[in-house]
């Protein structure tokens, strides 16, 4: 026999930064909203793999600010707190921030909203009837509930309750990375060290240009950030690896030379993003014994940070996350798909590589000078927009750098509403960044995206409660009506005349 | 709609990675037997780890087998014992716990939910358990539930008999002046200093009050660190909802009290919060009805919580 816990306009499945963004608009626009977190807190990976930094697809090149919503709502208040960089409205900038406190500006948001939340709890086994997902099971320690819902919005990053619910999806074993936070470090040193030898630092990778640029976010942002996979550039790991003295593969775990440490001024921790584990399967009796070795490598490697890294000779860990974070795995296969070249089409793209990496291939797209077809970016030279009908969103056009010299360009790519719409099931929309349908399953992964995402499917979620119709079936109009209402930008003045929204 | 179960047998199945469930399912392993321990959070340990209770107290009495567990977890730590008892790394204990049930060959999974129990007769002899992917059912001779207030009770069907409101929560705090802080009735034991910091402080969020009077304190020796645990928030029932009102308050109140201590106390104008403790301190706040033969509750007592007491308990669990 089960109890009904609540039934509620608009659920939310999974309290990453997605789903709170999806929480609040739904929240915002009206519609009772509850939402089902399976950790102790909220955000998700960005949250309990302390990713410090929100990659700053809200700027373009020449500085206009082309995200807005909820995504730059969460920078500004971490900002506010002195948790976050001051200055970050800035090109190519990254928001980096204390990641413990993006906890709390999320339980603020919510607790604001009226947003009803349930932690370390699992939503699962979908409740479909003439298939239409009309709510799900939650087990408590009072017993098994069911929570019923007008419309679900699956933020759970692998798009579980949808999968449960039989719609189709694609995987792409993607890279994960355990991360760890150590205390006692002195990241004036690390500065310092790479003032006297400005040579040693890479070039180009991982949205951050040059030791000009390190030495500017360092001085003029308070943020000391070295770039992720900056190790394979870094003569203090490669050459410890050709002596022999520091391994940077052991077992499963591979890549612990890519070293990313981020920093804010005044704190003493960093934050170190340095291995991999490829997710040949999102199976926990695959993934358990990984997230132990991996565990095992933070240790590995904070030791050898410690006898090798300026300003680390007394730091020691004194956090580390409780699980692998997933960059990309399993998402769904929806009436839009997203593209290498951040188009979109309508329906499915036909994936030559089912079981690519999706984060090699957004490495060698954006990154690399790649002769095969399949990873090479079509459209660098690119001088225009690229706009769809049913945008909920824009960020500015990615760039490969090696080809161009930057990262983002002048001009935006719509994001559409499509790509979060399922096939073969009703009422039910995907908005974890990583989740969406997308080829390679990466292209709209990053926390920007995602609170983008996630607000346009809370809002499409209320609205459809409101007008009764399914979500796929929200006039998209009326949606981005709504959207714009909560501050979301779609395009300039002229787009918006283009779209009948002015 | 995904139908799909992966069967599994053994002999024992553990329900909880706290302290006392992985070594339950260590001892049961040296006896031989194939144990699965289940855990729905990320990492192992509970109050002992991630619970920032990081103090290993003198054992209450003497017991071989547990003294012999006792010296294995302080080997694997790198630590020797002392009368007074011992201060470990938090976070060390997580992989090293891991790393002791790999080598004891026991199963176990992070992030599973157990739900529906497998009976034979009146005995729950498993347990259903789902994640991301197709769901488990695990078919033992005998179900343990090591969690801190019977996450199983309500899918098993036991009566709740009594519960008390009263849950708590830790934080990890750097950048303080050691020598300077209001440490009332400091002792040092191996491995750090505990005490109690001389602060009263009292605040409400979402309904809820929190409050801490010389809350008890943790220094880990020359880690710059300090852990205030007994952060206390007074609920009405501890059911789910509540306890996630609670949980999430209790961020707050941490950043207050942070805020509070960087104002008003000695030697904290700097202080900052490295992480506040992801789960509340709920032992001892709800008792179920046991009916014997069905399933072994290992905090089905009331009693607080302390990690010699885990030991103990993992130790006679199979008794």
């Amino acid at each position: 026999m089960n109890r009904i816990l609540d039934t509620v306009d608009v659920l939310v499945t999974g309290g990453g930064v997605s789903g709170c963004a999806a929480a609040l608009a739904a929240a915002r626009a009206g519609a009772k909203t509850m939402l089902v977190e399976r950790n102790g807190f909220l955000g998700g990976i960005a949250s309990s793999s302390m990713i410090s930094n929100i990659y700053n697809h809200y700027i373009a090149r020449d500085g206009r600010q082309v995200m807005r919503g909820i995504g730059v709502e969460v920078a500004d208040r971490l900002v506010a707190r002195g948790a976050g960089t001051p200055a970050w409205k800035f090109p190519d900038g990254r928001l980096v921030h204390d990641p413990e406190q993006l906890k709390l500006v999320l339980d603020e948001m919510m607790d604001e909203a009226g947003v009803r939340v349930l932690l370390n709890t699992l939503a699962y086994d979908p409740i479909v009837e003439d298939g239409t997902v009309c709510g799900v099971h939650v087990d408590t320690p009072d017993g098994r509930f069911i929570i019923r819902a007008g419309v679900v919005v699956d933020t759970s990053g692998e798009c579980d309750i949808l999968w449960q619910a039989g719609a189709p999806t694609r995987y792409a074993a993607g890279l994960s990375t355990l991360t760890f936070k150590m205390s006692n470090v002195n990241l004036e040193a690390l500065y310092l060290h790479f003032k006297a030898h400005p040579e040693t630092f890479p070039i180009g990778i991982d949205a951050m240009k040059n030791f000009d640029e390190f030495q500017d976010v360092w001085l003029n942002r308070n943020v000391l950030y070295f770039p992720h996979s900056g190790g394979e550039d870094w003569d203090l790991f490669q050459n410890a690896i050709k002596a022999g003295t520091f391994r940077k593969e052991i077992g499963q775990i591979f890549g612990m030379d890519s070293s990313c440490i981020i920093g804010m001024k005044g704190m003493d921790t960093a934050v170190i993003n340095s291995q991999f584990w490829r997710i040949v399967s999102i199976d926990p009796e695959v993934v358990s014994p990984a997230e132990l070795e991996a565990h095992e490598m933070c240790y590995y490697v904070a030791d050898f940070m410690r006898r090798t890294i300026p300003g680390f000779e007394h730091a020691r860990i004194c956090q580390i996350s409780d699980e692998l974070a997933i960059r990309v795995s399993r998402g769904i296969v929806g009436e839009e798909t997203f593209d290498k070249d951040e188009r979109t089409v309508r329906g499915d793209i036909e994936s030559n590589d089912p079981t690519a990496n999706g984060t090699d291939i957004e490495y060698r797209i954006l990154r690399s000078v790649e002769a095969d077809e399949r990873y090479k970016k079509s459209d660098d030279q690119l001088e225009a927009n690229i706009c769809v009908p049913d945008v909920i969103a824009c960020r500015p056009q990615q760039k490969n750098f090696k080809l161009t010299g930057e990262f983002v360009s002048n001009y935006t790519v719509d994001i559409p509403f499509g790509v979060m719409v399922p096939l073969g099931v009703e009422n039910i929309l995907s908005a974890s960044g990583k989740g969406v349908s997308a080829v390679p399953q990466t292209m709209l992964r990053y926390q920007s995206a995602g609170m983008a995402l996630g607000q346009a499917a809370g809002a499409a979620a209320a609205l459809a409660v409101q007008k009764g119709v399914r979500v796929r079936d929200v006039p998209i109009r009326e949606l981005q009506a709504l959207l714009l209402k909560q501050d979301v930008y779609l395009g300039d003045e002229a787009r918006l005349k283009t779209l009948g929204l002015v | 709609m995904q139908t799909l179960i992966k069967d599994r047998q053994c002999d024992i199945i553990v329900i909880g990675g706290t302290l006392e469930g992985c070594v339950a399912a260590i001892a049961a392993a040296k006896r031989g037997k194939r144990v699965m321990l289940l855990e729905k959070g990320g990492s192992l340990g509970g109050m002992a780890s991630n619970g920032l209770c990081a103090w290993l107290d003198a054992p209450s009495a003497s017991d071989p087998d547990v003294d012999e567990i006792r010296t294995e977890l302080l080997k694997r730590l790198g630590l020797d014992d002392s009368p007074a008892g011992v201060v470990y790394p938090d976070q060390q204990l997580k992989v090293v716990l891991g790393e002791w049930l790999r080598d004891a060959g026991v199963t176990f999974l992070t992030h599973v939910f157990v739900s529906d129990p497998i009976r034979d007769g009146e005995k729950i002899v498993g347990f259903t358990a789902n994640g991301k992917t197709e769901p488990f059912r695990i078919t033992a001779g005998r179900a343990l539930d090591a969690t801190d207030i019977m996450e199983t009770a309500g899918m098993a069907g036991l009566e709740v008999i009594e519960t008390s409101g009263t849950v708590s929560g830790a934080v990890k705090l750097n950048g303080f002046d050691a020598r300077r802080i209001p440490l009332l009735d400091g002792w040092d034991v191996a491995g750090g200093t505990l005490g109690r910091l001389d602060v009263s402080f009292d605040s409400c969020f979402g309904g809820l009050r929190f409050h801490c009077e010389r809350p008890r304190t943790i220094l880990p020796t020359g880690t710059g660190e300090l852990l205030l645990s007994d952060l206390v928030c007074e609920v009405a029932y501890c059911d789910a909802l509540t306890l996630s009102s609670a949980l999430m308050g209790m961020r707050r109140f941490a950043y207050a009290l942070r805020d509070h201590l960087r104002e008003e106390t000695e030697g904290m104008a700097d202080v900052n919060v490295i992480h506040v403790a992801p789960r509340l301190n709920a032992y001892g706040t709800r008792r179920v009805s046991e009916p014997p033969r069905t399933l072994s509750l290992l905090n089905n007592d009331g009693r607080a919580y302390s990690n010699s007491a885990a030991l103990e308990k993992g130790v006679a669990a199979l008794r």
